[in-house]
């Protein structure tokens, strides 16, 4: 049976409903409706304890002193800047473990991830094996190398011992050499996550593209420099910011490390900033310097993402650019 | 009970920092609000909370079972021990109604009004009374924040040890053909020095077998507990500069540890634990280790007791060692000739002041220090109990318990010494003044710093917590 139609006013009404609201209304609607769960997290667990944290750093907050609280302006930023005589340190062994750390991983993910994207025999296995590190818990990872890199009963000595034929008892996990095994420990721990977004955007190439360059008579070396690198440098750019970030908010390695106990103290060579603010927030309980701290680093963070996000015109190539 | 003492003008403060701390420990938001829709929910029912942050290793799944079953209508919830969730919650006034804690951080919390005066609770109790309780329990009394030993009480400890006792491997003793520790009387550090320097083995680079053990964690409470017998202390009176630099006795006692880590024989940033004294011990890496009584449990459980596919050749070895009696504890070692063996960690639990429970909470601490989990610590021998009548109940079986009973017995008379804690620094493993040691000598030893430039580092840095802690505390 066929259906009936509307009458001319009941036409009128429907018509009239649907442009109450118009499309992009309609469209802006479902946008805030879709992102608001992760909107009301961000705004309550993640904007409102950095402001609530700043204005902390603006107190004598010491964890227990809720009685005599007091607003001290900038007294914890001035702190910073004049007294605080173990932040040179933090500062220096960031830097260095940063400028260790970024390059390191770019590259070494960077071509595990060109290795991996080969046409070769179980290439799904060996990215399984190479991604294994990044699922395991970090307490369990850093462990498993405290007991590779021992002093007396390590592996590595171990190793070293019969290859020297004379029982070496290096400190890696101490003095100068500390601050290489965290590289190391941080490289291998991260290297899969790295790999997989790199194999990504390395999917995401035109086989054409390589093809085109071959019949042109580009070796591997060229179609990878003037190819696959120029069309990987966006993945590469924000590899880059994420890996700049997380080594500068590394903590957890070198905590660990230590001991793993609240106060537990690396040894200088990976005093890193967070482990200085872990130490001056809770050991020394400065809770109000402890946030001046992290404000600190937040706005170098941004600093440096703003600069490295202004070099990107340089280097970092984008399709869309193509006038 | 006594009453409540809130303070109308920091109402505002207090708001403003019940959204801080709740903030700053953001991931806790759910957690809050969990926490307090169950309180209502909870009030609704007439069941009383109850919230006590220890460790589960102390407080068992099981053992909580049983006190539901004996005490209906009170909840008991056990949460890990957090510094950062406890003070997030004491700024959300929301504090767990029962916390542990070490002794250092009670006169700051005592100064703070935050810990609930027990005085009349044990007074009415018929578990706990006030005159079985063994004399470190006085850690945890006070007239107020600078005065500790005396007054009411605030607090019990769970068990304790006489912390700076020593275990010995007579059988490493052997091996380096030094004569075995004597049992009955304690030995000087500096002769622990020479000892140490003695059964420290070494094979080109590696040492195979280190001297001696002390916890870095504990390096001021050493310094604080050997100054007492002399009649000094790290502080001045008033707490309110430390005393190292001119401190001829601190300067020594500093100078000891540094040369033990420069010599080798102990662990050091010069010579690496592959995990930590207690694994060492049981595979004969390290000849001496200065722990108290608690630790011939942790020998017993994870070596003694050890059987099936558990038992390595290492641990076996070890067996043998116990079974023979030489795996022996034997006196702290004395600084100045007397023989002092306080505790240094005084572990205990006290309440909440603004506990919205104070009575069902302190049924909760009758439960942990009088019944099962209290009889359980004590039938382990994970420490000595807080209360005498309990002392019968440590394990005195076989030779090893035997030894250990024997060396405890031998021991308890010189237990008594109560050490003062500094009010204005947080009371944290390691303290202000370790922290500031350990975070400089390293350098030391590299031969980058002098060893007066080390004292006088560590004396600013100390008197510069104390300084902005006593700012912020408005002390």
């Amino acid at each position: 049976m066929a259906a009936e139609a509307p009458s001319p006013a009941a036409a009128r009404v429907v018509v009239t409903e649907r442009r109450y609201l118009s499309r992009q209304t309609r469209r802006t609607i479902a946008f805030y409706t879709f992102i608001a769960p992760w909107l009301a997290g961000f705004l309550l667990l993640g904007l409102g304890p950095m402001l609530i944290g700043f204005l902390a750093s603006l107190t004598n907050y010491n964890g227990v002193n809720l009685d005599t609280l007091q607003f001290v302006g900038l007294r914890n930023y001035e702190r910073i800047f004049t007294a605080d005589r173990d932040l040179g340190l933090a500062v220096s062994r960031t830097i260095l473990w940063t400028m260790l750390n970024v390059p390191i991983w770019l590259v070494a993910s960077f071509i595990l991830a060109l290795i991996l994207d080969q046409a070769v025999r179980a290439r799904g296995f060996f990215r399984t094996v190479f991604y294994l590190p990044s699922i395991l818990p970090i307490v369990a990872i850093v462990w498993a190398w405290r007991v590779m890199l021992g002093q007396n009963n390590g592996l590595l000595n171990g190793i070293l011992s019969i290859t020297r034929g004379a029982p070496v008892a290096e400190i890696w996990l101490g003095g100068n050499n500390a601050i290489y095994s965290l590289t190391v420990i941080s490289v291998w721990a991260g290297l899969g996550s790295g790999m997989i977004i790199f194999l990504a955007g390395l999917q995401g190439i035109p086989e054409s593209l390589k093809e085109a360059a071959r019949i042109d008579g580009a070796g591997a070396w060229r179609v990878i420099r003037h190819v696959t690198m120029p069309l990987m440098t966006p993945v590469i750019f924000f590899q880059l910011i994420l890996s700049i970030i997380g080594s500068l908010q590394q903590f957890t390695i070198p905590m660990i490390l230590a001991g793993g106990q609240l106060g537990s103290r690396p040894p200088d060579s990976t005093y890193l900033y967070m482990i200085h603010v872990n130490l001056q927030t809770f050991a020394s309980q400065r809770f109000g310097y402890g946030m001046a701290l992290i404000w600190v680093m937040f706005v170098v963070i941004i600093l440096l993402t703003v600069i490295v996000f202004w070099t990107a015109r340089y280097w970092v190539y984008y399709e869309a650019d193509i006038k | 009970m006594e009453a409540q003492n809130t303070s109308k003008n920091s109402v505002s403060r207090r708001d403003f920092m019940k959204v801080a701390g709740a903030a700053a420990a953001s991931g806790l938001l759910a957690t809050h609000l969990s926490a307090f829709t169950g309180r209502s929910t909870a009030r609704a029912q007439a069941e009383a909370e109850v919230s006590f942050m220890i460790h589960g290793g102390e407080l068992s799944e099981e053992e909580i079972q049983v006190f539901h079953d004996e005490n209906p209508g009170i909840t008991l919830t056990r949460l890990d021990v957090d510094q950062t969730t406890l003070f997030a919650r004491m700024a959300a006034g929301d504090a767990p109604d029962i916390w542990r804690l070490q002794y250092p951080e009670f006169p700051q919390l005592l100064a703070r009004n935050l810990v609930l005066n027990l005085q009349s609770f044990f007074e009415a109790s018929a578990l706990l009374k006030l005159d079985d309780l063994v004399e470190p329990n006085n850690f945890y009394k006070a007239t107020d924040a600078f005065n500790i030993g005396e007054g009411p009480i605030y607090g019990m400890i769970k068990d304790w040890s006489p912390d700076m006792t020593v275990f010995v491997n007579d059988g490493l003793f052997e091996a380096a053909g030094v004569d075995p520790v004597p049992q009955d009387a304690p030995l000087s550090y500096q002769e622990y020095a020479d000892l140490a320097a003695q059964v420290t083995q070494t094979e080109g680079e590696r040492v195979n077998v280190v001297g001696y053990f002390f916890n870095q964690g504990w390096i001021d409470r050493y310094w604080a507990a050997w100054l007492i017998p002399l009649g000094q202390g790290l502080f001045s009176e008033d707490f309110r500069t430390a005393n190292i630099v001119n401190n001829e006795e601190a300067r020594a006692m500093v100078k000891w540890h540094l040369d033990m880590a420069q010599d080798k024989v102990a662990f050091s940033p010069l010579v690496q634990s592959s995990a930590w004294a207690g694994p060492d011990f049981i595979n004969q890496s390290v000849a001496m280790v200065q722990f108290g009584y608690w630790f011939s449990a942790f020998l017993r459980i994870n070596a003694l007791n050890v059987t099936g596919d558990d038992l390595t050749p290492a641990i076996e070895s070890f067996q043998e060692l116990m079974d023979s009696g030489k795996i022996r504890m034997v006196p702290a070692p004395s600084w100045g000739g007397e023989w002092s063996s306080p505790t240094i960690t005084a572990t205990a639990a006290v309440i909440y002041r603004e506990t919205a429970n104070p009575d069902e909470a302190f049924r909760v601490f009758e439960y942990y220090n009088a019944e099962l989990p209290a009889i359980n610590r004590a039938d382990l021998g994970w420490g000595i109990p807080a209360l005498r009548s309990m002392f019968d109940r440590l394990p005195k079986d076989g030779t090893y318990g035997q030894l250990m009973w024997n060396a405890l017995e031998n021991e308890l008379p010189h237990t008594g010494t109560i050490i003062p804690a500094n009010p204005y620094l947080p009371g944290g493993e390691p303290g202000a003044m370790g922290q500031a040691f350990l975070g400089k000598w390293e350098e030391y030893l590299n031969g980058n710093l002098s060893f007066d430039d080390l004292l006088v580092q560590i004396e600013e840095d100390t008197n510069d917590i104390i300084e902005t802690n006593a700012f912020d505390m408005g002390m």
